[in-house]
């Protein structure tokens, strides 16, 4: 019953701090949206401008072909502001169809000025695909069979975009943030005013006050990730494709081991300051290099083992594999068994420096 | 009525001070009993030995018959503690905050059973505001009111005024008087002497660690020997050599324009005094004339005042 009350009491204080509610759930959604406006944007998209001045069959041919490649956008640019485009990066290729350009085709070869950006890879890479399409044109003109035929097969891949990637990859760092500086520091704001002693006088056991926290603390990170997931899915069209009860049992892992590491902060910061200093030290190197903004499979070799030791990129790979990935939790129970013996040794540290008073006299 | 709270040769030592020497006490049940001394005397240090949150180094503590040490869950249920830095939490209603104390304690407490709680601290009014919106009197009185959510035998208040402004002040004191004319007794620190005279039965008075005297306040301020102190203000100075020379006259002291000293036989001396004033025609002031107090105790027992470092 006391300890019913307690995770009640916690549950109150941290819905009444809207300050602090602005971080835990705000914030993560401004990361989302920012990263994945910035670099989520229709990358795979190329544009060309075609120009064409030229009324003939083939000309009309020509760019509706072009109009039916997939993931290729088709600007018709009668102003003539197409190379302009092309300067500034806004079209991959302007295509030109000068007025008469296919006088006596096919007695006559026809000439096409294809211009592209050399120092762009998709600008040249329209070279390629113009090209292709136009000896297409060309051989059922003049009707000659291919002598080789690629048929194109799609193995689905299952393509992740950079936002399917981002996501698992911010669902890690928030659960990260709010289990490192959470439950730290209520800890030890509670510590420095006092309420840490008032409360060992009274019967609540020490287990029971810290197990409240873990609670308050898990379902905070629980709604943190619910809406992470939604906003991912309906905002930003995130195709999560994993089992959600799996999902949530990662959330669940991954939550404790920070919230357990967040209790060895709180056992050795003295001050609410020193939480945020120790939680950066930790936290910091671990956003960067936890795989949460970019694959960090080809980082240098010296800095691998440094990869290894940090607990957050198992967690956002594991989440990335069940949320995007659609693998099952047995896939990840190497990422899972990692995350369960870090929250051991954390616990362990936890509890052997635990203090009830800032003074120890 | 017999003793409830009996300390013998109590010892804590930080390094090499020692901030708790060999202090034994009894502390009869029903009374409320103060501890007087000035900053770093010992007083919270004795007091969070017998609450069970800081363990002595010798001696022991029984409440109630019950040892506080080494195991101190089994007085937990006897006592209600404010301790000296209010200890509340944020973003919880006044009212929420008592329930959740009570609960700790097994006790399912209900709206009306914790307003009538907070009624008697006199904040029965501010039951549903959040605590970081209490003034400073309110906590105190708050963290009064947690100290009771158990129905203690004992309460102890560390410094339960410090800081208040007088009306605060004079509040909380009417609050201690109800809880022990309830039955309840009361252990509390100050380093206000006045506090100790309106509020305690007795008073022991302690520093460096011992207490240095024990009686009711009536008992320690007639042990003092000269106990009419008599002050005054001259624009002029006096002459300290001639008005040494009035009988009866000890302590004399001066400060700018203020003068004071201890008197045995007041009409004598103040006749003097005005006599040597009109000689030398200096004109005296805000003349007055008061027994002594505990702040006069402390002083005539350490030679310094109770406030002093």
């Amino acid at each position: 019953m006391r300890f019913a009350a307690m995770v009640v009491a916690n549950i109150k204080t941290t819905a009444r701090n809207k300050q602090a509610l602005f971080f835990l759930f705000i914030f993560p959604i401004l990361f989302m949206a920012l990263f994945g406006l910035v670099f989520g944007k229709s990358q795979d998209v190329a544009k060309i401008a075609v120009v064409n001045q030229d009324k003939s069959t083939l000309a009309k041919s020509i760019t509706k072909s072009l109009s039916k490649i997939d993931k290729l956008q088709v600007e018709k640019d009668g102003q003539g502001d197409g190379m302009e485009k092309l300067k500034k990066g806004k079209v991959d290729a302007v295509l030109v169809l000068e007025k008469g350009f296919a006088k006596n085709f096919p007695r006559h070869p026809a000439s096409i000025d294809l211009y592209y950006d050399p120092t762009s890879t998709r600008s040249q890479m329209m070279r390629g695909t113009i090209g292709a399409v136009l000896g297409g044109i060309e051989r059922s003109m003049i009707k000659t069979p291919p002598l080789i035929t690629v048929k194109s097969k799609s193995v689905q891949s299952n393509q992740l975009t950079y936002i399917d990637f981002l996501l698992p990859g911010i669902l890690a760092m928030s659960l990260m943030n709010s289990g490192l500086y959470g439950l730290a520091t209520a800890m030890v704001t509670r510590r420095e005013k006092g309420v840490l002693r008032r409360l060992k006088l009274t019967p609540l056991p020490l287990s029971q006050y810290i197990g409240a926290g873990i609670i308050n603390q898990l379902l905070v990170s629980l709604v943190q990730a619910a809406l992470l997931v939604l906003i991912g899915h309906y905002i930003f069209g995130v195709k999560i494709i994993g089992a959600l009860t799996s999902l949530a049992i990662l959330v669940i892992v991954g939550s404790l081991c920070f919230i357990t590491i967040g209790f060895v902060i709180a056992s050795f910061a003295k001050t609410t300051e020193a939480v945020a200093t120790l939680g950066n030290l930790i936290g910091m190197p671990m956003m960067f290099l936890g795989g949460v903004f970019f694959p960090v499979d080809n980082v240098p070799n010296w800095v691998k083992p440094i990869v290894k030791a940090m607990p957050l990129k198992y967690l956002a790979d594991s989440l990335r594999s069940v949320m995007v990935q659609g693998q099952p939790l047995s896939y990840v129970h190497d990422d899972v068994l990692v995350l369960l013996a870090v929250t051991f040794a954390a616990f362990l540290l936890a509890v052997k420096f635990f203090r009830w008073e800032s003074d120890k006299r | 009525m017999g003793s409830i709270i009996d300390i013998s040769n109590l010892v804590k030592t930080y390094g090499d001070v020692r901030a708790v020497d060999n202090v034994s006490l009894a502390v009869e049940s029903g009374e409320v009993f103060g501890i007087l001394g000035p900053n770093g005397a010992g007083k919270t240090t004795t007091l969070e030995m017998i609450e069970g949150l800081r363990k002595p180094d010798g001696g022991t503590i029984t409440i109630d018959g019950i040892p506080a040490w080494p195991n101190p869950n089994k007085i937990k249920h006897l006592i209600g503690v404010q301790l000296q830095a209010t200890a509340l939490m944020d973003f919880l209603t006044v009212r929420e905050m008592v329930r959740l104390f009570a609960s700790f304690y097994g006790i399912r407490m209900g709206k009306s059973k914790a307003d009538e709680l907070l009624n008697e601290v006199a904040l029965v009014e501010k039951a549903g505001s959040m605590i970081n919106q209490l003034s400073g009197g309110q906590q105190q009185r708050l963290s009064i009111a947690l100290a009771l959510v158990n129905d203690p035998k004992v309460i102890f208040l560390d410094e339960p005024t410090t800081g208040l402004d007088p009306q605060a002040r004079r509040k909380l004191w009417s609050v201690v008087e109800r809880i022990n004319a309830e039955g309840k007794t009361v252990v509390l620190t100050t380093h206000y002497m006045e506090e100790a005279e309106v509020l305690c039965s007795r008073v022991a008075i302690m520093d460096n660690g011992r207490v240095i005297a024990l009686d009711t306040p009536e008992g320690l301020i007639n042990s003092l020997e000269s106990d009419v102190k008599i002050t005054f203000t001259a624009k002029h100075p006096l002459d300290m050599q001639k008005l040494a020379k009035i009988s009866s006259v000890s302590k004399l002291s001066q400060v700018d324009s203020s003068y004071s000293f201890y008197a045995g036989d007041v009409q004598k001396s103040i006749m003097s005094l005005l006599r040597l004033a009109d000689s030398q025609e200096v004109k005296i002031e805000n003349l007055n004339v008061a027994g002594a107090d505990l702040e006069d105790v402390f002083l005539h027992l350490t030679g310094r005042g109770l406030r002093e470092q």
